[in-house]
C-alpha cells in the first residue's frame, strides 16, 4: 500500500503565492531564513552532516549505496538503489521542514527498517557545507493530494497549487481527479468540471459551491532535477522578504519513457573550502596509531562507517560468542555502502573494534553481555576489555546505536568523570557496542543531531543505570568490564613480579658461579684456596640446616589464583583465567636452585634462621649452601643483593681460611663478577 | 674430570646414532675483533656434516654466538666487573684494554635451550661440542662449560679447537668439560653445509681448498640463498701447487649463480701468484684479495711484491685505489722494529693500494715458540692474544707505539682511498683535518719501492 500524503491548503494562500513566483522556482514553506541557518548548524561537523544522505537511503529502502568524491574534493555524489521521490513529494516532503516521513509514511519502511529520520530538517544538513546540492530522482509511487475549494466560480491552476513548476499537459496525462460536494461522500458530475490541458486549471461549469477535490497523479514516468542553492538561502538577510526565498530551489520535471525504477542521486557540489581543506589533509608523519592521525578523507571514510547503518564485517568471530552478540543486537542494515576517490574504491563496514584485523585477542572472560529490557528501552550488545591499551584511541568506550546509527563517539556515559586511579586508566583498555533496538528514538530523547541524548529522557536514564549503576560508585555491566580488566592487569603484574623475582635470584648465583670460575682460570693464591675448599667432603653448618625454609619456591597462589607446576612450557607461565589457574614451567633455568663451583654442584636452600645465624654456611657432605634469610643484613638490600653477599661471603671466609687480604679480594671479585652487563 | 682424547677416537669411541649432538660457536672476549664478521665455524660444520651423514646421529644442531644479526653485524658489548678492563706490561709497556664481548651473551644458549624444550618435541642435547677459533680466547669458553654444565647436566661437553690443540693442560685444569679433543678430526678438506643454521642465514659460505668438496658446498649455499664465498686453506696457502687448485675450484664453481662472489681474505701470498692465477683474480666474481706477507732473510721480499703486482696489473687490476686488493703487514712479530715496520707499511701500500696492520701471536710448539720459550712462559695464556702484543717487551717498543702504527695505517689508507674520517662528514674542519693527517703520516720514510725505483 503507498504511502499518502495529505495537504490542505486554501486556495486564499495559494493565490497568494502563486503571484511572484517564477517559472522554476519552488518554496520550503514559508520559513525564516534565520530559522533555516540555525537548523542547518544542527549538524556538525561535515561528516555528521553528510551522513543524513546515507540515512536518508536508509530510510528509502536502498540496498546499495555509493558514495563518490570528485578528485578535488570540490564535489561528492550520492547514489542509491531505493525507492526514490517524485517532484510532488520532494517539494512536499523532502524540502519540507518537519516533513519527516516517519510522520507520513509510517516508523517502519515497506522492507521493515525502522526510519531513521524523525525531524525533517535533514535536506538543510549539508547547507553550510556546500554551495548548491542537486537531487535526482523518480519514483513509481503514485501522488496523492487533497484541498478544499470554497468558491467554484473561479478556475484553480493545479500546477501552481502543487507548488512544483510542471508542464501543464505533462501534469493531466497523469492526473486523476475527483471532486466531493464539500464535506459529502457524493461526487461532484464530471460535467460540472473539467481540466483543461493547455493551463493545467481545474474551472468548474457552474458554481456548485465549496468543494473537496482529491488529485492522484501516476508518477511513474516523471522524474525530476532539483537544485537547492544553499549559497543563496544562508546568503539572505534575516530581515529578507520571506518570498524570496521561494527561489533557492530550482526544478525540472521531465517525462520518462519507461516506467521508473526508484533511485535517488544527490550532489553535493562546491563542498566550502573548509571541508575540501579537511579532506585534503594528509597522513600526519611518524608513527601513526589513532584515527585523528590519518588522512583527511581517511578519517572522513572511518567516520563515515562509524554512524551509518552498515553490515559488520565478516571475520573469523563468526558463530563465536561476540559474532552472536552483534547479531542478536544489530538492525538490519545497508546491503553496500561503497565510497571511492579516483581509482579507489572500499566498501565500508560498522568499525568494531574485536573485529578489526589490528585487534589483540579477545579473550571469553573480558566480554560483559548487555542485554536490557525495562519501560520500553530494549538494547543488546556488549562491553569488551583487553589487556592493553587499546589503540587507535578512537575505539575506547562504547558505541550506543540507534536505529543502527551511532549516537555521538564512543562513551562511558559519564563514569569517566567519576572514576580515578588504575579504575579510569582502565577504561582505556575497554571498548562496546549497544544496539537499542527499542526505546531512545523519540524526539525528546535525541538531539537534532543525533549526537547525544537528552538526560532527562526516562529510556536514557534506565540505560544509563544499566550501563554504569546510579550515583558516584560505578556499578552496573561497566563496573563488571573494569574488574576483568583489573583482575587480568593484577594476575599479570604478581606473576611478572613472582617471574622476574626468580630470574634475578637465579641471576645472583649465575653471578657468583661465574666469579668463581674467573677466580680459578686467573690462578694465583685463590685458585688454590677455591680447589682446596672444593675438594672438602665435610660439613661446616651450624644449626641453620634445622631452621625453617624460606618461600622461595614457586608460590601456591598468584593474585587469587591457584598456581600449578609443569614442564616445557611454550612461555614460562600460563594463565588460564576462565579456570582461575596459572601454570608455572619449573623447568626453566629460574626455578633451578644448583649452582655450579668449578665442577661441583651445590644445591642453595634458602632458610629463615635466626639473627644469630651467620648469613650463610656450607654442607660439603650434601653439597649445599644454606642461606639465612633472617640475618639482619637482609633489611640493608634487595634480595638479589643479600643472596650474593651471602654467598660470596661464606665462600671467601671458607676458602681463605682466615687470610683476611685474601678473603676481602675474593668476596670483591664474586661481588662485583657478571657475565652479562645488561642487568 | 677433563679427559684428553684425539679428535679420531671421540667419534669413533663415544659418538653413537642416539646421539643429539648440539655444537657450539662461543662468543669471543677479547679487546678488538676487526675480522668478527668472517667468524664461521667451518670445523664445526665440517664434522657436523659427518656426524650427520656418515654417522647418523639422531641429531645434529648448532648455535652460533657468532652469527651476524639481520643488519650483519656481530653482537658487541663492554664486559662488566672485573672483566671489564684487563690490564697487561709494566711501567711503558703498561697498556689497560677495555674488553668486550663479541657475539650473544652467554644466557642466549640457555633461552635457546629453553625454547626448544617446549612441547617435548624434542629431546635434550646428549653431547655438547664447544670449538675454539684461537687457543687464547678461552674465557667465555670457561664461563659456558659451568653454564651448559647447570643447563644441560646430563650432557657430556666436549672442547675442540685450537684451545685444546695447543693449551691441552690449560683446558684439564679450568674447564668442566668432559673431553678435550687435542687433534683434528681430519676434516679438513672435507665441505661444509649451512644447513645447520636453519631460517638465521649466514652471510657467506666458508670452504676449504678442495674442488671436489666445495661444488657441492657451494652449489647446496646457493639453493640457500647464499652466494658470498670465501676459501681457506688447512695450509694458509690458497696459491699451492701453483694455484692450480684454487682455479680448479673457481672454475669449476663459478657459472652456478651469476651473483657468486669469492672473498680471498687469507692464503694469499704473493710469492706464489702466477700469471694464471692473476688473470683469474681479474675476474669480476673475485671482489676481495688480501695478499700476506712476504718475507725473505731481512725485510720484505721486494722482488716478489714487484713480480706479483706487474702480473695484477697486466692481467687489468687496478691497484691504485685499494678497491679490490690490500696487503697485511705482520706487527708484534718477535725482534721486529717500528722502523722495520713503516717501512713494510709502505712497501705493501705502494704495491696493493691499502694495507691492513696483521697483530702476531706465536703458535705453542712452534720453532718461533721453542726460541722464546722462557719469555713466553712468562706471560698469562690470556695475554698471547696477538692484540695485546705478547712480544712488546721483547722488541722494546710499547703497546702505544703499537697502537700509533694503526693509526699510521689508517692515515695512509685515507691518502690512497680517501675513504678514511668519513665520520666526520665532508664539512670544512673536516677537510683540514685530513689534510693535516695526510701531512703529518708523509713526513714518515718513504717506500722501499721507491728507493728501488
Amino acid at each position: 500500500m503507498e504511502s499518502l500524503t495529505k495537504n490542505r491548503l486554501t486556495r486564499k494562500s495559494e493565490e497568494a503565492r502563486m503571484e511572484t513566483r517564477p517559472s522554476r522556482g519552488m518554496g520550503v514553506g514559508g520559513v525564516d531564513p534565520s530559522i533555516l541557518r540555525e537548523l542547518s548548524g544542527v549538524y556538525k561537523p561535515f561528516i555528521k552532516a553528510f551522513k543524513e544522505l546515507i540515512s536518508n537511503a536508509y530510510d528509502a529502502d536502498a540496498t546499495e549505496v555509493h558514495v563518490h568524491f570528485s578528485d578535488d574534493f570540490d564535489s561528492v555524489k550520492v547514489t542509491d538503489d531505493g525507492i526514490g521521490m517524485n517532484p510532488f513529494s520532494f517539494r512536499s516532503e523532502f524540502t519540507r521542514i518537519g516533513g519527516s516521513s516517519r510522520k507520513w509514511a509510517g516508523d517502519r519502511t515497506k522492507r521493515g527498517r525502522n526510519r531513521i529520520g524523525n525531524k525533517g530538517i535533514g535536506f538543510l544538513a549539508l547547507a553550510r557545507y556546500c554551495d548548491r546540492m542537486t537531487v535526482e530522482s523518480s519514483s513509481a509511487r503514485p501522488f496523492v493530494t487533497e484541498f478544499v475549494c470554497e468558491r467554484t466560480n473561479v478556475p484553480v491552476d493545479l500546477c501552481k497549487l502543487l507548488g512544483v513548476p510542471i508542464d501543464p499537459e505533462l501534469l493531466c496525462k497523469s492526473l486523476n481527479c475527483e471532486v466531493r460536494y464539500r464535506g459529502k461522500k457524493t461526487k461532484v458530475a464530471h460535467s460540472k468540471y473539467r481540466i483543461v490541458p493547455e493551463s493545467g486549471k481545474l474551472t468548474f461549469n457552474e458554481n456548485v459551491g465549496a468543494v473537496d477535490v482529491e488529485l492522484q497523479i501516476d508518477c511513474s514516468h516523471l522524474q525530476f532535477k532539483a537544485t537547492l542553492d544553499f549559497d543563496r538561502l544562508l546568503k539572505l538577510a534575516d530581515t529578507a522578504d520571506l518570498e524570496k526565498i521561494s527561489d533557492f530551489t530550482l526544478i525540472e520535471v521531465n517525462e520518462l519513457a519507461k516506467k521508473s525504477k526508484g533511485g535517488t542521486s544527490v550532489s553535493v557540489e562546491s563542498l566550502k573550502p573548509f571541508v575540501k581543506r579537511e579532506l585534503r589533509a594528509e597522513r600526519r608523519k611518524g608513527f601513526v596509531r589513532n584515527i585523528a592521525s590519518r588522512s583527511g578523507f581517511e578519517q572522513v571514510v572511518w567516520h563515515l562507517s562509524r554512524c551509518t547503518p552498515i553490515c559488520y564485517p565478516a571475520t573469523q568471530e563468526e558463530g563465536g560468542r561476540l559474532a552472536t552478540l552483534l547479531r542478536d543486537g544489530a538492525p538490519p542494515t545497508l546491503a553496500k555502502l561503497e565510497v571511492s576517490h579516483g581509482p579507489s574504491a572500499s566498501i565500508l563496514s560498522r568499525p568494531v573494534y574485536p573485529l578489526e584485523p589490528e585487534a589483540s585477542k579477545l579473550h571469553e572472560d573480558m566480554i560483559v553481555p548487555v542485554d536490557i529490557s525495562t519501560g520500553g528501552l530494549i538494547a543488546k550488545g556488549f562491553l569488551a576489555g583487553y589487556e592493553s591499551v587499546i589503540f587507535p584511541a578512537e575505539y575506547r568506550g562504547v558505541s550506543i546505536r540507534v536505529r543502527g546509527v551511532a549516537i555521538g563517539e564512543p562513551t562511558f556515559l559519564g563514569a569517566e568523570y567519576l572514576l580515578t586511579g588504575a579504575h579510569k586508566a582502565a577504561l582505556s583498555q575497554i571498548t562496546g557496542e549497544i544496539n537499542v533496538l527499542s526505546g531512545l528514538d523519540a524526539v525528546d530523547s535525541l538531539n537534532p543531531g543525533r549526537e547525544s541524548f537528552y538526560e532527562e529522557s526516562e529510556h536514557y536514564i534506565s540505560l544509563r543505570s544499566y550501563f554504569r549503576g546510579d550515583g558516584e560508585r560505578i556499578g552496573g555491566v561497566l563496573a563488571r568490564a573494569i574488574e576483568a580488566v583489573l583482575r587480568r592487569s593484577q594476575a599479570r603484574s604478581s606473576l611478572n613480579h613472582t617471574l622476574g623475582r626468580a630470574a634475578y635470584i637465579r641471576k645472583a648465583m649465575d653471578d657468583v658461579s661465574a666469579g668463581v670460575t674467573h677466580l680459578m682460570t686467573q690462578g694465583g693464591k685463590p685458585a688454590i684456596a677455591i680447589r682446596e675448599m672444593l675438594k672438602s667432603n665435610q660439613s661446616h653448618t651450624n644449626g641453620l640446616a634445622s631452621a625453617k625454609s624460606a618461600s622461595f619456591d614457586v608460590p601456591v597462589r598468584i593474585a587469587g589464583m591457584e598456581v600449578k607446576q609443569g614442564r616445557r612450557l611454550p612461555e614460562p607461565a600460563i594463565i588460564n583465567y576462565s579456570d582461575g589457574q596459572i601454570t608455572i614451567d619449573v623447568s626453566r633455568p629460574e626455578w633451578d636452585n644448583g649452582i655450579i663451583l668449578f665442577k661441583r654442584r651445590f644445591e642453595v636452600a634458602h632458610k629463615q634462621g635466626s639473627p644469630h645465624h651467620p648469613i650463610a654456611e656450607i654442607d660439603f657432605k650434601e653439597s649445599r649452601i644454606l642461606i639465612n634469610w633472617g640475618h639482619p643484613a637482609k633489611a640493608q638490600m634487595d634480595e638479589k643483593g643479600f643472596l650474593r653477599s651471602a654467598l660470596a661471603w661464606v665462600l671467601s671466609r671458607t676458602a681463605s681460611k682466615g687470610d683476611a687480604d685474601q678473603m676481602m679480594e675474593m668476596a670483591i671479585t664474586l661481588l662485583s663478577f657478571t657475565t652479562e652487563p645488561n642487568d | 674430570m677433563t679427559k684428553a682424547i684425539s679428535g679420531k677416537t671421540l667419534l669413533s669411541k663415544h659418538v653413537g646414532k642416539n646421539d643429539r649432538i648440539l655444537l657450539v660457536n662461543p662468543p669471543v672476549y677479547e679487546t678488538r675483533y676487526s675480522w668478527v664478521k668472517w667468524n664461521q665455524p667451518l670445523d664445526l660444520l665440517q664434522v657436523a656434516r659427518y656426524l650427520d651423514v656418515k654417522r647418523k646421529c639422531q641429531r645434529v644442531e648448532l648455535f652460533d654466538f657468532m652469527l651476524p644479526n639481520r643488519d650483519g653485524r656481530v653482537q658487541k658489548q663492554g664486559l662488566a666487573g672485573p672483566q671489564r678492563y684487563h690490564e697487561v706490561g709494566l711501567r711503558e709497556f703498561a697498556y689497560t684494554y677495555p674488553m668486550w664481548r663479541f657475539g650473544q651473551p652467554l644466557d642466549a644458549l640457555g633461552e635457546w635451550l629453553t625454547a626448544r624444550r617446549a612441547g617435548n618435541r624434542l629431546g635434550e642435547p646428549t653431547q655438547v661440542w664447544i670449538t675454539s677459533l684461537c687457543s687464547y680466547w678461552f674465557s667465555s669458553i670457561h664461563q659456558l662449560c659451568t653454564k651448559v654444565r647447570r643447563w644441560l647436566p646430563e650432557a657430556k661437553i666436549v672442547i675442540m679447537g685450537s684451545y685444546p690443540k695447543y693449551m691441552l693442560e690449560n683446558v684439564m685444569d679450568f674447564c668442566d668439560a668432559d673431553y678435550a679433543v687435542n687433534s683434528d678430526f681430519g676434516f679438513a678438506n672435507e665441505g661444509t653445509s649451512l644447513d645447520l643454521y636453519g631460517e638465521s642465514k649466514p652471510e657467506f659460505l666458508a670452504v676449504p681448498l678442495n674442488a671436489n668438496t666445495a661444488v657441492s658446498s657451494i652449489q647446496e649455499a646457493i639453493e640457500y640463498g647464499v652466494t658470498r664465498v670465501t676459501i681457506f686453506d688447512n695450509e694458509d696457502n690458497l696459491c699451492r701447487q701453483n694455484g692450480e687448485v684454487l682455479i680448479e675450484l673457481i672454475e669449476k664453481t663459478k657459472s652456478l649463480h651469476p651473483h657468486l662472489r669469492y672473498h680471498l681474505i687469507c692464503g694469499l701470498h704473493p710469492q706464489h701468484v702466477t700469471k694464471r692465477l692473476a688473470t683469474l683474480f681479474s675476474q669480476k666474481c673475485i671482489v676481495e684479495l688480501h695478499f700476506e706477507q712476504c718475507d725473505k732473510t731481512s725485510g720484505l721480499d721486494t722482488k716478489s711484491y714487484l713480480r706479483c703486482t706487474e702480473l695484477l696489473r697486466e692481467a687489468g687490476i687496478n691497484l691504485s685505489t685499494g678497491d679490490k686488493t690490500s696487503g697485511f703487514v705482520w706487527i708484534g712479530r718477535a725482534n721486529e722494529t717500528l722502523e722495520g715496520i713503516v717501512e713494510n707499511v709502505f712497501t705493501v701500500l705502494s704495491s696493493f693500494g691499502s694495507v691492513i696492520l696483521k697483530p702476531y701471536s706465536p703458535v705453542p710448539g712452534t720453532q718461533e715458540w721453542e726460541s722464546h720459550r722462557d719469555y713466553l712462559e712468562s706471560i698469562r695464556y690470556e695475554d698471547l692474544s696477538p692484540h695485546r702484543f705478547p712480544f712488546a717487551e721483547l722488541n722494546q717498543i710499547t703497546r702505544d707505539e703499537y697502537h700509533d702504527l694503526y693509526r699510521m695505517a689508517a692515515f695512509l689508507n685515507e691518502k690512497v682511498k680517501n675513504k678514511s674520517f668519513d665520520m666526520f662528514g665532508s664539512s670544512l674542519g673536516a677537510e683540514l683535518l685530513r689534510n693535516s693527517l695526510r701531512r703529518e703520516a708523509w713526513k714518515l720514510n718513504g717506500s722501499a719501492l721507491r728507493i728501488i725505483d
